[in-house]
């Protein structure tokens, strides 16, 4: 295991008290779906504000997985049907106990209001996020939920759809924009709900050049803290100050980018390909 | 196997001034309409003119294009056709108005009927009378059902002719029909991905703090 | 088969709109409280599928009629009966005011056609029936016995709305051909059904089993017997149907009923000479009863067939300690 940050540094954070806690902190999280599979095996992580992490990793590693644990969409949506009065969807108690610390508040039923707030999850497929009729009531879905007034929510989902440089289509039903513009809507809607933590699962896969382009400069701009999973190394080679590569539910390689994606035989032996800009010397 | 989708609304009809109504306010006043034409007696032909000069009016007022009503009156005049015969045939005013009356009253009336909910789905576009509905505390079931449907029917029918092509492409045959078990397949396969989507939609909405309540932006607040 | 603008008269517009709002509240009220679950993505994808669905069209060999998935059954089997007629409901809704399909007037009637008798009769057909043959046979099986029987009462029920809109006399002619052309497209939905129910039962079988045990874990005894008394009775229905045509003095009874409720008004018209009472050809008797019969029989041959996947081979059900599969 290639590593600046053991992975028990995470448990010392944890309990020791610390004047930041990180941005986001996991603790030997496991995971099986119901079918058996078994998706995580025992992950530890610790992202610091303020950083840009990359998840990488083969098909079927386990990273949407991970994702999806890190504003409680897993496991089985326990926090969507918590505290709800009956007739809801059956939760299924797990034995896996709370694993996943946000700005150093505990991911519970009980917290899972404020930790989704707090991070902000960008979908691959902008069709699975953009379920609103306009542009403009999808990314004030989020601000409509936290409470926020008519007046408020309008005028947070103007100046987000404006950050993503989508100024104009605010009433542009969803169907009618480019596959790199409903991409900036769903980054729109995220931070509108200001998120702490910004997790984009495959940022740049299906998007023609210039729109992955604008979409990374966009990424760039953006101050949170960010964790990106993707297959796109050369992005991650210039967003990303440390790459975390996950296999098999486990992780193999935690460090700074330029280790990781430095070591061919690493990169091939889970599937991955060294960058060109690597391997031809260019970082 | 055909995949054709004209849906009416949405059109690139230029602002009226209806569109500065209230929402429920044009609903009211299309359905109100609807109901006063379809109570309208057989054969009454001065009120049914007045009425579709009234329609005519409101339609022309509002920038909808006649063609597009004629467009949706098309599709469906075989159908209506046959039924209009089928209730002129025995029709109790039959004796007194003969079967041609009858028949041409029922088709007016259904003209009309059509027309008028063609208009209103032009002036307000099919989300905005939804919400207009949220705002009128319809059942939230129904009303989120018929949200996701507005949104992803194109979603899903672009995927199904997708499917269709990348089909057609591997079949070997002239007729551009497909066999039964290819078609119930491909439908198996939509209906799955359809689900799957369902899922990922929900954890998507979930992540942005759905709780079951519809909250949108009132259109009225445009002018803030 | 979607009922237009104006064919209803206003007294059976008016009582079909009551009933079917009546239907839908149910249905609404025994889904209360689930807004925030899945289920409500779900149910909104089911009714873009079927809608997509609705656009391909089947052709029936050697039949000279072309037909689609109406989905009623599908949607109550994948979804649950109550959930399935919601979506039936939204399907109708989109068509009515998006495609101008189905008279506004009319959505009460189409929605008891389609969505209550298609998903909540229906779904009291599926279950019990489901039960009774056991296992993934016994999805595919009711799913289908219940698409084709779902149809032929949806048809009648159409018949009976037309008739009690002032056309009684027309009555048994009309649901002779109603039945004729249903004989047919209820075929094809037991087909579409079938093809479907297997598909998704041979790639996500989780999916079905979810739904269906859920369903019957929170079944009381009452219900069960509730739901065969009503499946029993929709059988019958659907026989005595095909069968009515050879009751001569049907059509003559409807009518006395007719003129004893007052809904039939008997205006003798001296200016004109006598008209028949109706023109509208009759259906030859042993046709309705025939199509019937070959339906059935296409229906259940069919299905044996599609469920032959599911046999299950000897080892696997002697490992698990289940000779027989049927609970």
């Amino acid at each position: 295991m290639i590593g600046d940050r053991p992975a028990d540094s995470a448990a010392l954070i944890a309990e020791r008290p610390v004047e930041k806690p990180p941005a986001v902190l996991v603790k030997d999280l496991d995971f099986r779906y119901p079918d058996g599979r078994h998706a995580l095996r025992g992950v530890d992580l610790t992202i610091m504000t303020g950083e840009s992490i990359a998840l990488v990793g083969p098909n079927g590693a386990g990273k949407s997985t991970l994702l999806w644990h890190l504003n409680g969409l897993l496991p089985e949506y326990a926090g969507s049907t918590a505290g709800h009065h009956g007739g809801g969807e059956r939760v299924r108690k797990r034995s896996s106990q709370a694993a996943v610390w946000i700005d150093g508040i505990e991911l519970n039923a009980k917290n899972a209001a404020e930790i989704r707030r707090r991070v902000g999850l960008v979908f691959q497929d902008p069709d699975d996020q953009l379920f609103s009729a306009t542009v403009l009531d999808d990314v004030a879905f989020g601000p409509l939920n936290l409470g926020k007034s008519q007046p408020e929510a309008r005028r947070i989902a103007i100046d987000c759809l404006a950050r993503v440089g989508l100024a104009d289509a605010v009433d542009r039903p969803p169907r009618h924009l480019s596959f790199g513009e409903r991409k900036r809507v769903c980054v729109a809607g995220v931070l509108a709900c200001d998120p702490t933590v910004l997790v984009l699962d495959e940022p740049t896969a299906n998007l023609d050049p210039r729109a992955r382009r604008q979409f990374i400069s966009l990424i760039r701009s953006l101050p949170a803290t960010k964790l990106i999973a993707t297959h796109d190394l050369e992005m991650v080679l210039e967003l990303c100050n440390r790459a975390i590569l996950l296999d098999g539910g486990e992780i193999v390689a935690n460090g700074l980018t330029r280790n990781v994606l430095g070591d061919p035989l690493l990169l091939e032996a889970h599937g991955l390909e060294t960058p060109l800009s690597v391997k031809f010397g260019r970082v | 196997m055909r995949l054709k989708l004209a849906f009416s609304g949405g059109g690139d009809r230029d602002e009226g001034p209806l569109d500065r109504l209230d929402e429920r306010a044009l609903i009211a006043f299309a359905f109100g309409y609807v109901i006063l034409v379809l109570a309208t007696p057989i054969g009454a032909w001065r009120p049914l003119a007045i009425e579709a000069i009234a329609l005519a009016f409101v339609a022309g007022f509002a920038g909808v294009s006649a063609r597009s009503l004629w467009d949706r009156r098309s599709g469906f005049i075989i159908t209506f056709a046959f039924f209009s015969i089928m209730a002129a045939t025995a029709h109790p005013s039959r004796r007194e108005l003969g079967l041609a009356a009858v028949a041409a009253s029922l088709l007016a009336k259904n003209t009309l009927a059509l027309s008028a909910i063609v208009a209103l789905v032009e002036i307000v576009p099919f989300h905005a009378i939804l919400a207009a509905l949220a705002r009128s505390h319809a059942p939230k079931m129904l009303l989120s059902t018929l949200m996701f449907m507005d949104r992803y029917i194109y979603v899903l029918t672009d995927e199904l002719d997708r499917m269709r092509k990348a089909r057609t492409a591997r079949t070997f045959r002239g007729s551009g029909r497909l066999d039964y078990a290819i078609l119930t397949s491909l439908l198996g396969v939509l209906l799955l991905r359809a689900w799957e989507r369902g899922d990922r939609v929900h954890a998507a909405m979930a992540a942005r703090g759905w709780d079951g309540v519809i909250r949108t932006l009132d259109r009225s607040g445009k002018n803030l | 088969m979607h009922i237009p603008h104006g064919v209803l008269s206003p007294t059976t517009a008016i009582v079909t709109e009551v009933l079917g709002a009546a239907g839908l509240g149910a249905g609404l009220w025994a889904l209360r409280g689930k807004e925030r679950d899945r289920t409500t993505a779900r149910m909104g994808m089911t009714g873009a599928f079927l809608f997509a669905a609705q656009m391909v069209n089947f052709q029936l060999y050697p039949l000279p009629i072309s037909g689609h998935l109406l989905g009623g059954v599908l949607a109550s089997v994948i979804l649950g009966p109550w959930a399935g007629s919601v979506v039936i409901a939204a399907v109708l809704i989109v068509q009515c005011l998006l495609f101008g399909d189905g008279g506004l007037d009319a959505l009460g009637a189409n929605f008891i056609n389609m969505g209550l008798i298609g998903s909540v009769v229906g779904r009291a057909i599926y279950a019990p029936l489901r039960r009774a043959i056991g296992g993934r046979r016994g999805v595919l099986l009711a799913s289908m016995a219940a698409a084709w029987v779902t149809v032929i009462l949806g048809a009648t029920a159409f018949a009976i709305e037309f008739a009690a809109s002032g056309h009684f006399q027309e009555f048994v002619p009309v649901l002779g051909w109603m039945l004729l052309v249903h004989a047919g497209i209820g075929v094809g939905e037991a087909l579409i059904t079938g093809g479907i129910v297997r598909f998704v039962l041979l790639s996500r079988p989780e999916l079905l089993d979810d739904e269906t045990t859920a369903a019957e874990a929170a079944q009381t005894p009452v219900r069960r017997h509730l739901q065969a008394a009503v499946a029993g009775l929709a059988v019958a229905c659907a026989v005595a149907i095909f069968l009515a045509p050879f009751a001569s003095r049907f059509d003559d009874g409807l009518e006395w009923v007719g003129q004893k409720t007052g809904l039939i008004e008997e205006k003798p018209s001296p200016i004109r000479a006598p008209i028949p009472d109706y023109e509208f050809p009759g259906v030859p008797r042993y046709a309705t009863a025939a199509a019937g019969l070959v339906g059935t029989l296409v229906v259940f041959g069919v299905g044996m067939a599609l469920a032959r996947v599911f046999a299950r081979p000897i080892e696997a059900a002697v490992k698990e300690g289940t000779p027989s599969h049927a609970t």
